[in-house]
């Protein structure tokens, strides 16, 4: 599927945003993150004493001098992080029924940080959960892997129930994972398993995708089923929507405490906000030690 | 009791069917909607379009039937009538001028207003007697003196349609005597088409008129109100001025000064000979043993050439025409006499119309009762949401708690 000429205009719009990494990377290829190794660039960062079996090169001859001491330079090194998006294509997503529009945000919102990472040469990959089984780009830093998570994402119809806990330890190898969700499904196996890989040291970004209409319903009575669940049958009513909007605020509060308390990132997005706003409040470092948005 | 508009019951009947189709159904089918959030509405029962087995609140169903039946019976215009006659009487008394015995006339109308459900008594006008008050007025018809009012059966009928359409409800036919001399003078143009009204027969009661003598022209003594030559008339506080005078079918336009206007108190043997144009009098004439005397309450203007008008000389004319001349008590011919009576039956009720203009007593009642039930409705309704309210939110509060627990 080629790219669309409003994913054009998507790529356009993103095309300052960076997405630099909350944590030192481990060590790899050269690239835009500070690594976790010291190393031998031009960027000096300290001295350490001279061990036994250091390179004799990296002594400071000048301040062996004037110290009568023996130390080496150490310098920041910076590595790549290697990107992987795990995108949500359950039903939940396709709303409302006639223009899925969550699912056209949530798709943009993957689009755009798989964008971000890619112009900080960070290899970048996808793994989308639908209903026919996952679809899995390996992540990639050659030109035109972010046309291809475009064409990828556009092929899918978000449709059945696909969990996304069991996808995750499949994205072990990436440092960086950023999870794509509305969170209704399996959200309980899913906190469990990122909050083992932020153990590991992964970096791992929660973005919750809400629709406008899910914040605030239309004041009208109506017949409400779950998409997911055709049984889930509730009527929205002026009293109802009442305790419906309460019960749907403290469940995003808890949801947020929670992936927080994994040592995750976590961030709502809202389809009726600009998406550039809403990329920048993922990608652009809020708190040291995880955050919250939207 | 009885309907006047029985077809507005028949209306409240159906809509209060309406009524209950509607509350046995459940009125508010709500509109199916995907929303991937929806576990967290709460699980309510949702309505849907059924037949309700157990109807709910079959007190406000009650009162809203019987406040729609209530308004239909107020609409309808109900009638309490305790006595049903097969047929029921109108009498109309000609007691005009032409009546040559006013005795006899007084025997007659005892003889058919016994039992009847209307009398009316008519000279130049027609006026209905109130039902305990017949045997006073018959009597007072035989002792009073003859009216110096020229009849016309005209009025006399249409008074009688009037009681007819209100005496519709209480029998199955109206029967219309009319008991007159039948004289020519009381025939005017109007009383075929009148007559043609009536749906049934009329029977005609003949009484003896009055002598030709008695219709002889007597020459009028025409008195011009000065000061207080007059006690029919006083003067007026504060005079004005008016455009016109007129007496019968002569009109005099002219800017007459108003000085003068009648005392409050007119007996019978006068009548009004000429009028101002916004109705009051501004001549009158009263009958005497020898004739007659009109006094004219009028100034006729100072200036001008109005005396020299034409109107005003046959102003002069009118005013000095002798007083009686108009008299005709030759009998009504035969066939106009067969034209009166009509043919056929008594009239049906079917063919009268009812009176429409007129509330029926009950009518406020059924309209008051009606309202503080549509008041009461509203009472009962709010009370019946607050309690639903409450029961909904108490469940609110046991679900609360059951998820905390959980």
């Amino acid at each position: 599927m080629p790219l669309l000429a409003s994913d054009s205009a998507l790529l356009d719009s993103v095309r300052s945003i960076k997405w630099p990494a909350r944590r030192k990377s481990p060590a790899g290829l050269a690239g835009g993150h500070l690594s976790k190794v010291l190393g031998v660039s031009a960027e000096f960062t300290q001295y350490r004493g001279y061990r036994q079996g250091d390179d004799v090169n990296r002594i400071d001859w000048k301040l062996l001098a004037r110290s009568n001491r023996a130390y080496i330079r150490l310098s920041n090194d910076r590595t790549v992080l290697s990107t992987m998006l795990l995108v949500d294509a359950s039903a939940s997503l396709a709303y409302p029924s006639d223009t899925n529009e969550k699912w056209q945000f949530a798709r943009a919102i993957a689009i755009g940080l798989a964008s971000a990472a890619h112009r900080g040469s960070d290899p970048v990959g996808l793994l989308a959960a639908t209903a026919q089984g996952p679809r899995r780009l390996p992540p990639r830093t050659r030109r035109g892997v972010v046309h291809e998570i475009a064409s990828v994402l556009g092929e899918i119809k978000p449709e059945g129930s696909p969990d996304l806990a069991p996808l995750l330890p499949m994205l072990r190898s990436a440092g960086r994972i950023a999870i794509i969700s509305d969170f209704l499904g399996d959200a309980d196996a899913l906190l469990k398993v990122a909050g083992q890989l932020s153990a590991s040291g992964k970096e791992v970004h929660a973005i919750h995708v809400i629709h406008a209409n899910e914040l605030n319903p239309p004041k009208k009575t109506t017949l409400l089923t779950d998409p997911e669940d055709a049984e889930m049958k509730r009527p929205m009513t002026e009293n109802t929507r009442r305790r419906y909007m309460s019960n749907f605020q403290e469940w995003r509060e808890q949801l947020a405490r929670d992936w927080i308390m994994t040592g995750s990132y976590y961030n709502t997005v809202v389809t009726s906000e600009p998406l550039p706003h809403a990329l920048r409040r993922v990608a652009i470092p809020q708190t040291t030690s995880g955050g919250t948005g939207g | 009791m009885t309907f006047l508009f029985p077809g507005f019951l028949i209306a409240a009947g159906a809509v209060s069917m309406g009524v209950v189709v509607l509350h046995f159904l459940i009125t508010q089918q709500p509109k199916s909607e995907d929303l991937p959030t929806v576990r967290f509405v709460p699980d309510v029962p949702a309505r849907s379009t059924s037949l309700a087995i157990k109807p709910s609140d079959l007190w406000l169903l009650l009162l809203r039937v019987i406040a729609i039946m209530l308004i239909g019976a107020a609409f309808a215009q109900p009638i309490l009538t305790p006595q049903h006659q097969t047929v029921a009487r109108i009498v109309v008394v000609d007691a005009s001028r032409g009546v040559g015995s006013m005795a006899e006339l007084a025997d007659s109308a005892a003889k058919y207003a016994n039992g009847a459900a209307a009398l009316i008594i008519a000279d130049s006008l027609a006026y209905e007697v109130p039902s305990a008050s017949f045997n006073d007025s018959i009597s007072a018809l035989s002792t009073k003196p003859a009216s110096i009012r020229k009849g016309s059966l005209s009025p006399a009928l249409i008074t009688a349609m009037r009681a007819g359409a209100r005496v519709r409800e209480q029998a199955d036919s109206i029967e219309l005597v009319v008991i007159s001399p039948f004289v020519n003078e009381s025939r005017d143009a109007a009383l075929s088409p009148v007559r043609a009204l009536w749906p049934g027969t009329i029977s005609n009661v003949k009484v003896a008129a009055a002598s030709s003598a008695d219709a002889s022209a007597v020459p009028a003594e025409v008195v011009w109100v000065s000061s207080d030559n007059s006690p029919l008339w006083s003067a007026r506080e504060t005079p004005d001025t008016v455009g016109a005078v007129r007496a019968d079918d002569v009109v005099l336009v002219a800017p007459f000064v108003r000085n003068f206007k009648p005392t409050e108190t007119l007996d019978s043997t006068t009548r009004v000979f000429a009028r101002w144009p916004d109705g009051e009098p501004a001549g009158l004439e009263t009958v005497t043993a020898s004739g007659c005397i009109r006094t004219l309450g009028l100034t006729m203007p100072s200036g001008g050439d109005v005396a020299l008008r034409p109107d005003f000389i046959r102003l002069q004319a009118k005013i000095n025409e002798p007083c009686g001349v108009f008299k005709d008590f030759t009998s009504i011919s035969d066939e106009t006499m067969s034209e009166i009576a009509g043919s056929g039956g008594l009239a049906s009720i079917d063919d009268i119309q009812p009176k429409a203009s007129k509330m029926t007593p009950l009518v406020p009642w059924l309209l008051a009762a009606a309202l503080l039930l549509v008041l009461f409705e509203l009472f009962v309704r709010r009370r019946i949401e607050q309690g639903a309210q409450q029961k909904e939110e108490a469940l609110a509060i046991q679900d609360n708690a059951k998820e905390k627990a959980a």
